[in-house]
């Protein structure tokens, strides 16, 4: 008896330490739930300034897809963007459909979707933030975009929508790829591997290797990841009011006017010179009996024009029969 | 001294009056039982809060998981809180079972012992069913992977996955359904089990001990105040963890192409790991035998000396550390050779094990020629095999090569 009560009387500091252990970790918990980054960071912003009405206050507001946005709590309005660019904060818009990241999140790491966080968003980053632009504009229409117009030309000058058609409806073409439409954001990563090593992610992939279009000019890779990441930006929300609504429905017009990736001058124009590189083609003219119509192929070396474009006489209609809302 | 009679309001009334000395030591039973209970305690807490923001719908799960975490004041807290709880609890209950299967306390005790099984299947269920409502990449995609497996069932492995989903995929449906029990049906039945097991305990006499007469201690203070402290150890710990490592949330949820690998959550992981040499051993044989043998161990191992010691008689402990250290020369072998891709392609760890296991039984009984000795065996060998094969998983990277975390 004695010697369970001794035991007992040990127990009853144990409980003490116990005890004053799960204060402290509870102060310190509360403590950093008194102080979060977010009231940091807009004191430091505050600091010096005669009127701060934001300070203290979660800035919310709804963005173009239906999300919810609290980017404005530290970045403060009028700051951030460029001044060719300020006209998109009179939007009242959000942030998060043009810049991604997790527009609900209040500490640096998740909202910015940061490397070493489980989030991934590429938009967050120049280049790939200009493949936001394309959920209004078209590809070089506006300044900034360059990069995305240059990719959309990549695209196809590398034949990619030969296999990957951009016409929605699902797969088109030789049925080869997927739609790339559907794929979701991807991390530049992930995109990048797609292109130069397509086995390594996916090892029944019959897509071919990219690699040597990039050689002499790797920054091009680049440009093409913008025009990819802007085959998969959000839908926007057509139940939003106003300015959202009528994006949206030029958003809409876009997707399936794909034609509109080349055809960006003036007066619907199509820019620069297209050669169709045959090459994947004519690997496989066997499996796809080219030769039951076509009795002459130039090389697989060559840079040539596809002989389809010859013959043809540059008729696009012929094969990109989806610009008339067909399917091909 | 007053002898401790009935005892008045229900949670003292829930506690025996009387409790043994030798029970009250904490190598008896480690606690596991009452951490268990407190740990459940605490999810219950900070579930109950959470359910106050959480939204069950595929369109606003994710995003009432981002307001939790971000806007509600102390929601991030709460909710790793509820998370590290929940693993806890998890480990703690397995222990549990690890030590009333080492001392023999299911003896003359079947009932409590089905219910205590019950307990244990509830509590991974609702770890499981919780793992899923965040809806991000990784709870899809682990909830996808897990009721995978459970098409390798043969006659009702299809049906059983149908009921779970709602449907033929992980979806709006699956994540009701899930959100419905882990809230409401699993906790009710986890509480009436509990207060049956508790009831039945206080019913078999008490803890499992050794028959000799031994002096009663009033349970007020003596059982108590380690209760109280079990329980701020508990509390302490789960606050500690949560305020060092906080839970993240995963990417947004996409059901097109998963992360490689995509993996089951941490206590299936062994399963998904056998499944992954062979669904016949892993989704079969394996959880067959264990389940078959978890069913029979009261009835196998009715009574006998040494109820209430860990391990049973003295010279028992060498044959069983023995064998464990058998056991774990093999396992470290399976896995070296599954690292060096060396493993010849006829031959299954988990087969290899699971024979182990049954050679370890046969010469337990050999040996020492006590039943007990035959159980013990094998299940070390079984709980060896287990947690070298969910140590496997956790170390699987990506195409499912074995990756050593310090050698790759």
């Amino acid at each position: 008896m004695q010697d369970a009560g001794k035991n007992t009387r040990r127990w009853y500091w144990l409980l003490l330490l116990l005890a004053t252990w799960l204060l402290v970790v509870l102060l310190a918990v509360g403590w950093r739930e008194l102080h979060p980054q977010w009231r940091t960071l807009q004191r430091r912003a505050a600091a010096g300034r005669q009127d701060a009405p934001w300070l203290g206050m979660i800035f919310s507001e709804p963005d173009c897809s239906g999300d919810g946005n609290r980017c404005r709590t530290c970045h403060f309005p009028g700051q951030e963007h460029p001044a060719a660019m300020r006209s998109h904060l009179d939007n009242q818009s959000g942030c998060s459909h043009c810049h991604g990241g997790t527009g609900r999140a209040l500490v640096i790491p998740a909202a910015h979707s940061l490397p070493g966080t489980r989030l991934v968003d590429p938009l967050m980053y120049q280049p790939f933030v200009q493949a936001s632009c394309a959920g209004c504009h078209l590809p070089g229409e506006k300044p900034g975009s360059e990069r995305l117009a240059r990719g959309a030309m990549l695209f196809l000058r590398l034949g990619c929508s030969l296999c990957h058609p951009l016409g929605t409806g699902g797969r088109g073409g030789f049925d080869f790829g997927p739609d790339l439409s559907t794929m979701g954001r991807r991390s530049t990563e992930e995109l990048r591997t797609a292109i130069i090593d397509p086995r390594r992610d996916f090892a029944a992939s019959t897509m071919p290797s990219f690699a040597t279009s990039f050689t002499t000019h790797p920054e091009q890779l680049d440009d093409l990841l913008v025009f990819l990441l802007s085959l998969s930006l959000p839908p926007l929300d057509p139940g939003g009011d106003g300015w959202c609504r009528s994006r949206a429905g030029r958003w809409q017009g876009l997707v399936e006017q794909h034609c509109s990736a080349c055809h960006n001058l003036a007066g619907r124009r199509a820019g620069g010179t297209f050669r169709h590189r045959c090459s994947y083609l004519l690997e496989r003219g066997a499996e796809l009996n080219c030769s039951r119509c076509h009795r002459q192929a130039s090389s697989a070396d060559s840079d040539d024009d596809c002989p389809l474009l010859e013959q043809h006489r540059r008729n696009c209609v012929v094969c990109h029969r989806q610009a008339r809302g067909e399917r091909s | 001294m007053k002898r401790a009679g009935p005892q008045a309001g229900l949670f003292f009334h829930l506690h025996p009056a009387r409790v043994a000395a030798s029970s009250l030591r904490p190598t008896a039973t480690l606690g596991l039982g009452i951490l268990s209970a407190v740990l459940f305690a605490l999810l219950a807490l900070s579930g109950t809060l959470l359910t106050l923001y959480y939204l069950p719908t595929t369109s606003q799960a994710y995003g009432s998981m981002l307001d939790i975490q971000y806007l509600v004041p102390l929601g991030g807290f709460l909710r790793t809180v509820h998370r590290w709880a929940a693993h806890l609890m998890v480990v703690t209950v397995a222990l549990h079972l690890l030590r009333v299967v080492a001392c023999a306390a299911y003896r003359g005790r079947a009932r409590n012992w089905f219910i205590g099984l019950g307990l244990g299947a509830s509590t991974l269920l609702l770890a499981f069913t919780g793992y899923l409502l965040p809806w991000d990449g990784r709870a899809y995609w682990a909830v996808r992977v897990s009721t995978g497996m459970l098409d390798n069932l043969p006659l009702a492995g299809g049906l059983l996955r149908g009921l779970l989903l709602g449907g033929d995929s992980v979806g709006a449906a699956t994540l009701v359904r899930f959100y419905a029990a882990h809230v409401f049906f699993l906790p009710l039945l986890l509480l009436l089990l509990f207060v049956w097991h508790l009831w039945r305990l206080r019913r078999d006499g008490g803890l499992a001990r050794p028959g000799e007469p031994e002096q009663l201690l009033p349970a007020r203070p003596h059982l108590l105040v380690r209760e109280a402290a079990l329980a701020l150890a508990a509390c302490a710990v789960v606050a500690s963890a949560a305020w060092l490592w906080p839970v993240e949330l995963g990417a947004v949820i996409d059901t097109v192409r998963p992360a490689d690998p995509e993996k089951a959550p941490w206590y299936f992981l062994g399963v998904q790991e056998m499944v992954s040499h062979s669904t016949l051993w892993g989704a079969l044989l394996v959880p067959g035998l264990l389940t078959v043998f978890l069913a029979a161990l009261p009835f196998a191992d009715g009574a006998g000396r040494y109820t209430g010691v860990w391990w049973g008689a003295g010279r028992r402990r060498s044959l069983l550390a023995a064998v464990a250290l058998l056991a774990l020369l093999v396992m470290a072998t399976c896995l070296w050779l599954e690292w060096r891709q060396l493993r010849p392609a006829g031959i299954h760890p988990s087969a290899v094990m699971t024979i182990l296991a049954l050679l370890a039984g046969v010469a337990g009984w050999l040996l020492a020629r006590s039943r007990r000795a035959a159980l013990l065996a094998f299940f070390v060998v079984m709980v060896v095999a287990l947690g070298g094969f969910t140590l496997a998983g956790w170390w699987r990277g990506s195409g499912w090569r074995l990756l050593l975390p310090w050698a790759g």
